[in-house]
């Protein structure tokens, strides 16, 4: 049997033991907490972090478009009405005058400079803010684009749609019809290509986008340093959709994918 | 004892992919269970094993601080742990041939280990918690087989101190307190266990 002395030992013994694993347990499950305190905290600032950094993308993407908006319609309406009256002047001219041989021919010249200058005024009007975009959608909008690159460096381009009536929102069919702008000029600069195809489909709300070239194809990391396509994929990630690339040896393409808005 | 086989078992099938640290872990746990296996055997033949802890202490000691070694290679130089190692080893054999001989319970060296594995776990906590950049830590199986040695040296703390005054007293007593020390070690290989299926997972 155990004396009083040693079952104190044993008590003691016991509890001491118990004690320590219980203020070792402690230990670790404080700094538990505090290490997943710290962590949750770093997570939410980068989330700040990247809504901040959305939300000026965002902010920028805006004000491009509504200054574009505004210099497009400067140059439409400022621009091109002095050009017309310009044109008017001269046919004006022309009929009060009897002029010579000489001076036909320079008005004549001066005529086909103001056309040629109110040419240049809608292409570059026109290039800022689609026309079709907003008068006839994006399928429009997208058609008369490809046709614009149709036949550049002999380039044929294919342009496929379905199911136009309710296709996304305003934000979404210009961002489309930006990247469409963006993904044809730098397959133009850069791709060699031949044939490019663009599906467009829409079904309820949901908006489904491929791009797809047949030249030679991009480097994966390249892809994702230019900055046209950083543009691309805010204007993407700003309208809640996803896209991936498709980088190989022969060709590159985009799938974009925005889903129904609720 | 049979708990050590299931972190031996998950660390043997993945060894080779293993970083440093869970390969010392992994050679760790392989060493413990043939000390382990043969110190029942001879229990079994009624034999006193008490020179297999003396031996056992050495190399749980040794493998342990090799595994902070790597843990802390950007922090301590390898020569400080390359000294405490050799000088501990060289504790235990003084104590081993001099002090508690090889049939008694080696207190001295095993107390003596228990605080410096203790002040090594919690140096490890000081660290993580200076780091700038926070990590998912319950991830991490550094973290875990770091806190499996921690609860285990803390909690056996006394009896590895007192075990040698207490061991007279009364054999039923006795067996109640090794029970706890057996509960801790199961806490210690589960703990090792999760920190080697966190890696697997990973």
């Amino acid at each position: 049997m155990a004396t009083q002395e040693g079952l104190d030992v044993y008590f003691f013994m016991f509890t001491g033991m118990l004690v320590m694993f219980l203020l070792s347990a402690a230990v670790v499950v404080l700094f538990f907490v505090y290490q997943k305190k710290f962590y949750n905290q770093q997570v939410q600032l980068k989330e700040t972090e990247a809504d901040y950094q959305r939300k000026l993308t965002r902010n920028n993407i805006e004000k491009i478009e509504e200054e574009r908006r505004r210099v497009a319609k400067d140059l439409h309406d400022e621009v091109g009405s002095i050009f017309s009256t310009l044109g008017m002047k001269i046919i004006q001219f022309e009929k009060k005058h009897n002029t010579s041989s000489g001076s036909i021919e320079l008005i004549k010249e001066s005529k086909l400079l103001v056309d040629k200058g109110i040419m240049s005024v809608r292409r570059i009007s026109h290039n800022m803010i689609p026309n079709e975009l907003e008068m006839f959608g994006i399928a429009a909008a997208i058609e008369e684009l490809c046709f614009q690159f149709e036949g550049t460096d002999g380039l044929e381009v294919d342009f496929e749609s379905q199911g136009l009536d309710k296709c996304g929102n305003q934000e979404i069919e210009l961002a489309l019809y930006r990247i469409t702008q963006e993904l044809i000029s730098n397959t133009v600069k850069h791709a060699e290509a031949k044939r490019v195809e663009i599906m467009l489909i829409c079904n309820n709300g949901e908006v489904s986008y491929d791009y797809q070239d047949d030249g030679i194809g991009f480097d994966h990391e390249q892809v994702r340093r230019g900055l046209g396509i950083h543009n691309i994929t805010n204007r993407v990630e700003m309208n809640g959709g996803t896209l991936s690339y498709h980088t190989a040896q022969k060709g590159f393409g985009v799938s974009i994918y925005f889903p129904v808005k609720i | 004892m049979g708990f050590i086989f299931c972190p031996l078992i998950l660390s043997l099938k993945h060894f080779r992919s293993y970083p440093k640290e869970l390969k010392v872990i992994s050679i760790h746990l392989m060493l413990i269970a043939i000390l382990a296996i043969y110190s029942a055997s001879l229990w079994v033949s009624s034999k006193n094993n008490l020179p297999v802890l003396h031996i056992y202490t050495m190399i749980e000691f040794s493998t342990i601080m090799l595994f902070y070694q790597i843990v802390f290679k950007n922090v301590i130089g390898k020569v400080w742990f390359i000294v405490l190692i050799s000088g501990f080893l060289v504790f235990c054999l003084i104590n081993a041939f001099f002090i508690q001989k090889w049939h008694i319970f080696n207190t001295y060296p095993r107390t003596l280990e228990s605080i410096i594995i203790i002040s090594t776990s919690l140096f490890y906590y000081y660290k993580i918690t200076k780091q700038t950049l926070y990590i998912q830590i319950e991830k991490s199986a550094t973290f875990w087989i770091n806190t499996g040695f921690f609860i285990y040296f803390s909690g056996s703390f006394l009896l590895f101190m007192l075990s040698n005054y207490i061991l007279p007293l009364s054999l039923k007593f006795n067996m109640i307190v090794w029970q706890l020390h057996a509960f801790l070690s199961c806490i210690l290989y589960s703990l090792i266990f999760i920190g080697l299926w966190q890696r697997r997972k990973a």
